[in-house]
Order: C-alpha cells, then sequence, then structure tokens
C-alpha cells in the first residue's frame, strides 16, 4: 500500500534522525512511537533502508560491519528530506474509495429501502467494533497509544455520522409516510 | 457508587410490545410501533435514531410520563403500565432517576438545594437530605463549596449536580435524554465515564442521543426508526455482512 510505505519511509528517517540504529531496533520503536497498533514487517524495514541508501538518505555506520545489527545513520540529505516531509501537507485530496461508502451507494442505487437495511446492518457492526475499541482503550498514559486510539474512534464516528446522512438521503427517497390509521 | 444504587436480578428496564400513538389534528401518529426492549442491570444502552424516530417517547414511557397505548413496561420487574400519576411520581422519586440536556436546576436553588429537594419531597428528613446530597455531590466531583449557585458553576458541573440529584437516592434506572449535548466533547466524555460508572455499580442506563461519541461509551446501541428497532449491536443475527468490511480504518494500520 502505497501511504503504508511513505510512512515507513519517513519514519525511519525521522526515527533515525535521533541517532544512528539498526534495522531491527527501528521496527520497535517505529510501532512503539505509533501507539502500538501498526506492525510493520522486518523485512520491510530492511528493504526500505536499503532503497533510502541507494537514494543516499541514509548511509551504514562505518565501523561496523555485521549483517544484521548494522546501524545505519541520516545523510545530511535524508536529514533535508525529512524536514521537507514535516513541513508537508499530508490530507489527501483523492476522496475516499472504502468499502463502505461503496457498498452503501451501490444499495442506494438498488432502491432507497435496499440502502436503509444497508445502513442498519452496518450501523450495528460499527457501533460493535467502537464499543470493543473504547473497552479495549489501554490505561497507559503513553500520549502515542491514546491518540491512535482516538484517531480510529473518530473514523468509526465518522462513518456513523455518515451513515445517518446516507439515512436522512435515503428516507426522503422512500415515499412511504409512517403515519397510523387507528 | 455501590451504596447508591439498588441491586436486582430482574432486567432494569423491560418493554413488551409497547405502541405509543398520539393524536395530531385528525390523523394519528405512531410514535412507537410494538417495541420489545430489555435493559440489564449494570448496563448501558444507547438509544438512537433521527428526530421522530420514537426514542425519546422510548424514555418518557420509561419514565411514567407519558403511557403506552398498548404493551407492557417493567422496571426492575414491577409492572409500571397503569400507573396514576401519583404512583408515577412515586415511581421518579424512588426508583428511576432522569437526567436532561438542559440539566434543569432550579436556578436559586444552591447546588447542595437542587439536590436534596426532592428528597424532601420524598419525606426524608432535611438532615438526611443533605447528608445524601453532599455525598451524592461529592461522588459526582461536584468541588466544594456545594452552596454556590448553578449560574456560578460550568456547564460540565451543573450537569455533575444535575446526576448527583438523579442519584442521590438508590436508583435502578437512570434515564439520560442528550447528557452531554451542551457541553463541549472533553466534558461529555468525563460526564459519560461518570454515567459508565453509574452502569458498571449496578443501575440499567439507557441514554437518548444522536452522537455516535457518546453512543460509543454504551454496551449495546438499539437504533430506531419510524418507531421500530431497526438495529442493535447486540443482536448478533441483525449483522449479516462481515465485519471485516467497515473493520479496517482507511489508512493507519498497514497489512
Amino acid at each position: 500500500m502505497h501511504t503504508a510505505y511513505v510512512s515507513v519511509r519517513f519514519g525511519i528517517l525521522a526515527l533515525l534522525e535521533q541517532g544512528p540504529s539498526h534495522g531491527y531496533q527501528l521496527k520497535a520503536d517505529f510501532e512503539a512511537r505509533t501507539g502500538g497498533v501498526w506492525t510493520v514487517n522486518v523485512g520491510q524495514v530492511y528493504s526500505t533502508l536499503e532503497r533510502l541508501h541507494g537514494e543516499g538518505l541514509v548511509a551504514p555506520v562505518e565501523d561496523d560491519g555485521d549483517g544484521e545489527r548494522r546501524p545505519w545513520r541520516l545523510t545530511p540529505e535524508g536529514k533535508e528530506a525529512i524536514d521537507a516531509w514535516f513541513d508537508e501537507v499530508s490530507v489527501a485530496a483523492t476522496p475516499p474509495r472504502d468499502e463502505l461508502l461503496v457498498k452503501v451507494l451501490l444499495a442506494l442505487s438498488r432502491s432507497p429501502g435496499a440502502a436503509l437495511a444497508v445502513i442498519d446492518v452496518q450501523r450495528a457492526a460499527l457501533y460493535a467494533l467502537l464499543r470493543d475499541q473504547r473497552r479495549g482503550l489501554p490505561g497507559g498514559d503513553d500520549p502515542a497509544v491514546v491518540l491512535m486510539a482516538e484517531a480510529v474512534a473518530a473514523r468509526h464516528e465518522a462513518d456513523l455520522r455518515w451513515l445517518d446522512r446516507c439515512e436522512d438521503m435515503a428516507r426522503t427517497l422512500t415515499t412511504t409516510p409512517r403515519e397510523g390509521n387507528a | 457508587m455501590n451504596a447508591r444504587i439498588h441491586m436486582t436480578k430482574d432486567p432494569a428496564l423491560v418493554l413488551e410490545g409497547v405502541t405509543r400513538r398520539f393524536e395530531d389534528g385528525p390523523t394519528t401518529v405512531t410514535a412507537l410501533d410494538a417495541v420489545s426492549l430489555s435493559v440489564a442491570p449494570g448496563s448501558m444502552c444507547a438509544l438512537t435514531g433521527a428526530s421522530g424516530s420514537g426514542k425519546s417517547t422510548l424514555l418518557h414511557l420509561a419514565a411514567a410520563m407519558i403511557a403506552p397505548t398498548s404493551g407492557a413496561i417493567r422496571v426492575g420487574g414491577r409492572d409500571i403500565t397503569g400507573l396514576d400519576a401519583a404512583g408515577a411520581a412515586a415511581l421518579r422519586r424512588e426508583t428511576v432517576g432522569i437526567v436532561f440536556q438542559r440539566y434543569n436546576l432550579i436556578p436559586s436553588l444552591t447546588a447542595l438545594e437542587n439536590v436534596t429537594l426532592p428528597l424532601e419531597y420524598a419525606g426524608r428528613s432535611m438532615r438526611e437530605a443533605r447528608a445524601l446530597g453532599s455525598a451524592a455531590l461529592e461522588q459526582v466531583g461536584v468541588p466544594l463549596p456545594h452552596d454556590r449557585f448553578p449560574d456560578a458553576l460550568s456547564g460540565g458541573q451543573q450537569q455533575r449536580v444535575a446526576i448527583a440529584r438523579a442519584l442521590a437516592v438508590p436508583r435502578s434506572l437512570v434515564l439520560a435524554d442528550e447528557p452531554t449535548g451542551a457541553l463541549d466533547s472533553a466534558t461529555g466524555d468525563q460526564v459519560m465515564r461518570l454515567l459508565v460508572e453509574v452502569a458498571a455499580a449496578g443501575a440499567g442506563v439507557v441514554v437518548v442521543t444522536h452522537d455516535p461519541r457518546v453512543a460509543s461509551f454504551a454496551d449495546r446501541v438499539v437504533s430506531l426508526r419510524d418507531g421500530h428497532i431497526v438495529s442493535d449491536s447486540d443482536a448478533p443475527g441483525a449483522v449479516v455482512s462481515p465485519v471485516a468490511d467497515v473493520a479496517a480504518p482507511a489508512a493507519p494500520v498497514a497489512p
């Protein structure tokens, strides 16, 4: 996934800015500082390091040739790259294309009733997910962990608010007023 | 909060085929249509749905503020369907606590007096009412002194006073109508954590909200539409498509 690659790449540069480190340590530090929910394959770290080396952004620390434990350092070019990345705006301009959106929109094109049925099921699942996520919130005070959990919750909440809007829309498209006749 | 909550093995709230209709000029609106729901003690249930979905009607029925057109309602095992006005008032004094969005504190009474007034109406001595009231205010984290008037308190503190008023006597059922609606999100979270504690101590808590963040504090979320329950996060059968579809956050988690 492109976004994930970009984040690991700059994650490695940001960690090396704080001092030389080797592949496995970089993997562990990256996971810890992004809230412990993001697992990175150590192979991905090594291949990213090799690529960064090829671009001249990192270099092996001279006096240590030992393969896996080989420490890497940031080059001046790498320092420029990480500074530029932090200055860049990271808001995705592309519209979201995840499965939930596509499913609801396609259901709406079948019929408003079909959309409502899909909305009800997805909403129940999202609420269950959100509840489990909130219950699983680590009690600790590691800001990275707390903020990552908030990020995940905020996305679920945004999806739920969007489902409410979808429901409003689907309901205006149905033509069956629910007035009783008693 | 153990001392304040009446423990019971019966469900805190049961609705059995409850229908409520309202006359609206020449037409009759069915606000709630044969709804059945059971809320366990020691749990929080959130009711969501658009305006007109029936969620507020359900709350008013549970508080015996209105009576069902048909069906049965039980609070802690006790049938409240046919209560007269006096019986309903007694139910709200003794068994069912209610928290409103706009606190509904009496501005000419101090924080403590707002909590003790209903206790005195319920026949407690002034001394006993003050002891219960002080304990309740302390428990929900209203800072001293407790003889301040509502307009000297922040919104979050006023809502805490309102929760203390609702919990000053043991409750088996606590009903909250958009309890964080007038609060900023950090203060709203604190109020919700307080209600989570109330549930953890053994009461059934029902929260009406349109806010997913508020609902996320509940053990269970029930959504209403046109007087029907259309989804229930506790009903496994309702989830027919894979949860994994919506489980994966778009960006932050790599495979």
